[in-house]
């Protein structure tokens, strides 16, 4: 049910925003407001369906380890921008293997080993530059 | 000259040293490019362009397509072994092959990949060969109105696609389309929902759709199950155990052959290609088993088909490129723009003008997916090993690839972040009971429909009736609604119908 009701309420708001923004039709020509309309509608009516249907088919409660992870993403992004992407990821990299119940040592061993790993094959042979971070990128 | 007389010539040339070196090296770039998420084959050989220059111009393209479809059979792989599909073409494998992986038999799911697209191009080599040039000319009867009309059907058939019911895969078709409506409209040059945010006005990519709904999500969703953090996934050891055994060779066969076949006429039509040709094939697939319930569990045939019918849907897109000078996709388009590089002009001139580089890709289309097999089924243990890595530090090496990947497409981290946050997204979905599958299918449909809807309304002056006037464009109708409506059909003639699929 939270599922569909959160989409209900997305599908909605941007349907009211595309309405007030984009024109459905103008000039006996489809206008750009038209196929997001029509993908609005379709989730909304769909997901009035399927909670009157009581079809929710939702898993198991949400557990906590993910959230520990989403954690994780946001200190990747924000960390990128000081010291750089790679390190970024070892670190967070690290600190999910010990959330994960590995010894400290291992962890920090496997974090760095992939990061070298991943700087050895697309920033040295792939040439991806990579972003430095304002310690290193200048 | 005769076609066999033609197709020697065409040998001649694939075979010498020189041209099986670049073959190879392309089927193994490709391959490599198709494990990488985020590193496409599109963007691989714009990178390879200046390289291509410096060779002969049979050569150049051998070059390039051994990486295209090398890159089809790559993104397979990590389909089935950690649910990432490499290429769009890849996510309708992610549904049964990762099943089937989660099952111990991720040796036979590479094996059955990669022996059906070798026979999938096969296939499509002699069906290029024979009657190429002549449904070429069929498929420029394809203007918007019968794309818009292919696309509608298209959609029906998403409906089946995933673990999900049918209704809530109405739901995210509707949210696929709607992601696929972010960004400058081609037709009215409005920016819709770009906020004022730069990176925005060009859209989401495929890859960050694909690496978010189905790695990050996998990552999150393996994160639950803690006790098995530092443990592997049971993976077999034998050799025995890591191929097919005679009754998944048994409920394969079948499913490749219909799925090269299938895979071969939609890869004709402009816009057509790998990824459509996919999903048509595992619909067909689930239509036509006498067990549906099957799949979206490791079903054999949920991975034989979509295998065979990507590889030959990757191969007949050539067709309009050569023979019409239409390029079927972006990668396609690249491939264009290489040939023009080398001073050929694609068209229904390059056979008499071009004979020798026109029989010399063709035939190296069917090298280039002997390459394939000998390079891969010997790697299937290599491969199939990545599962004994200890679930927590997979988690770490699919962050890796995903975060980097998505950042190498446009060198921002405005993708990573939103790679990232689609993930989160894409987890919620899961847990709710929303299938992603249907939600990226449409994505990637969505900008075509539009594109196509508002050509053939322009066309048809407004009036939806357009649709219905060309006989083409009409039987597509026919069959869309024919597929919609056969549920209520069904239900009056007393057939018990559930909202649930699985219970059909």
């Amino acid at each position: 049910m939270a599922g569909a009701v959160s989409l209900i309420v997305a599908a909605t708001a941007a349907m009211i925003y595309s309405l007030l923004h984009y024109s459905i039709w103008s000039f006996g020509m489809p206008g750009s407001g038209l196929m997001p309309v029509i993908a609005c509608a379709m989730i909304v009516v769909a997901c009035l369906w399927t909670i009157l249907a009581r079809d929710t088919g939702e898993r198991a409660r949400f557990a906590s380890p993910p959230l520990a992870y989403c954690v994780g993403f946001v200190a990747i992004l924000a960390l990128t921008s000081v010291i750089g992407l790679l390190p970024a990821l070892a670190i967070v990299a690290a600190a999910i293997l010990r959330f994960e119940g590995m010894s400290l040592p291992r962890s920090i061993l496997i974090a760095v080993a992939v990061a070298l790993g991943s700087w050895l094959l697309f920033e040295r042979t792939l040439m991806v530059p990579l972003p430095g971070g304002a310690i290193w990128g200048s | 000259m005769d076609i066999l007389g033609d197709l020697a010539q065409g040998f001649a040339q694939a075979a010498t040293p020189w041209n099986l070196l670049v073959a190879l090296a392309g089927c193994i770039v490709g391959t490599a490019v198709g494990v990488l998420p985020g590193l496409g084959p599109t963007a691989t050989i714009s990178l390879l362009l200046p390289i291509s220059v410096y060779l002969d111009k049979t050569s150049a393209i051998i070059l390039l397509s051994g990486i295209y479809y090398g890159a089809m059979y790559g993104g397979s792989i990590t389909s089935i072994l950690v649910k990432i599909p490499g290429e769009a073409a890849s996510v309708i494998t992610c549904i049964d092959g990762y099943q089937m992986a989660r099952r111990g038999r991720a040796g036979a799911a590479l094996a059955i990949a990669a022996f059906g697209s070798f026979f999938a191009g096969i296939v499509a080599t002699v069906g290029i060969a024979i009657i190429g040039p002549g449904v070429a000319e069929f498929a420029l009867a394809f203007g918007p109105i019968e794309k818009t009309s292919l696309l509608i059907l298209g959609f029906t058939l998403v409906l089946g696609v995933g673990e999900g019911s049918r209704i809530k895969s109405v739901a995210m078709i509707g949210l696929g389309l709607l992601l696929a409506t972010v960004g400058v409209d081609l037709v009215s040059g409005d920016e819709r929902f770009v906020f004022d945010i730069a990176p925005l006005r060009d859209g989401f990519n495929i890859a960050i759709l694909a690496m978010g709904l189905f790695g990050i999500s996998e990552v999150l969703l393996m994160a639950e199950d803690r006790d098995q953090g530092t443990k592997a996934v049971q993976s077999p050891t034998r050799l025995k155990e890591l191929l097919p055994n005679r009754t998944e060779i048994g409920e394969s066969a079948a499913p490749v052959v219909r799925g090269s076949v299938l895979g071969f006429f939609l890869g004709l039509l402009p816009g057509g290609g790998g990824m459509i040709a996919s999903f048509a094939s595992y619909m067909l697939e689930r239509r036509i088993s006498k067990t549906p319930e099957a799949f979206g569990k490791g079903a054999v045939a949920g991975v034989a088909g979509p295998e065979a019918a990507n590889n030959a849907g990757a191969q007949a897109s050539f067709v309009p490129l050569l023979c019409l000078g239409i390029p079927a996709n972006a990668t396609i388009g690249v491939i264009m723009g290489a040939l023009l590089m080398a001073g050929v002009t694609p068209g229904p001139r390059l056979i008499v003008d071009h004979p020798e580089m026109f029989w010399g890709v063709i035939a190296s289309m069917f090298v280039g997916n002997a390459i394939l097999v000998v390079l891969n089924v010997p790697l299937v243990g290599l491969f199939v090993s990545l599962l004994r890595v200890p679930r927590a530090v997979m988690s770490i090496l699919i962050l890796f690839f995903c975060v980097i990947g998505a950042y190498s497409l446009n060198n921002s981290m405005f993708d990573v972040a939103a790679m990232l946050a689609f993930g989160v997204i894409g987890y919620g979905l899961r847990k709710t009971g929303f299938d992603v599958a249907p939600l990226l299918l449409a994505f990637v449909l969505g900008r075509l429909f539009e594109e196509s809807l508002m050509q053939g309304l322009i066309i048809g002056h407004g009036q939806l009736a357009a649709f219905l006037l060309s006989p083409l464009s009409a039987v597509f109708v026919a069959a869309a609604l024919l597929i919609v409506l056969m549920p209520a059909v069904m239900r009056l003639r007393g057939t018990p119908i559930s909202l649930s699929k699985n219970t059909e």
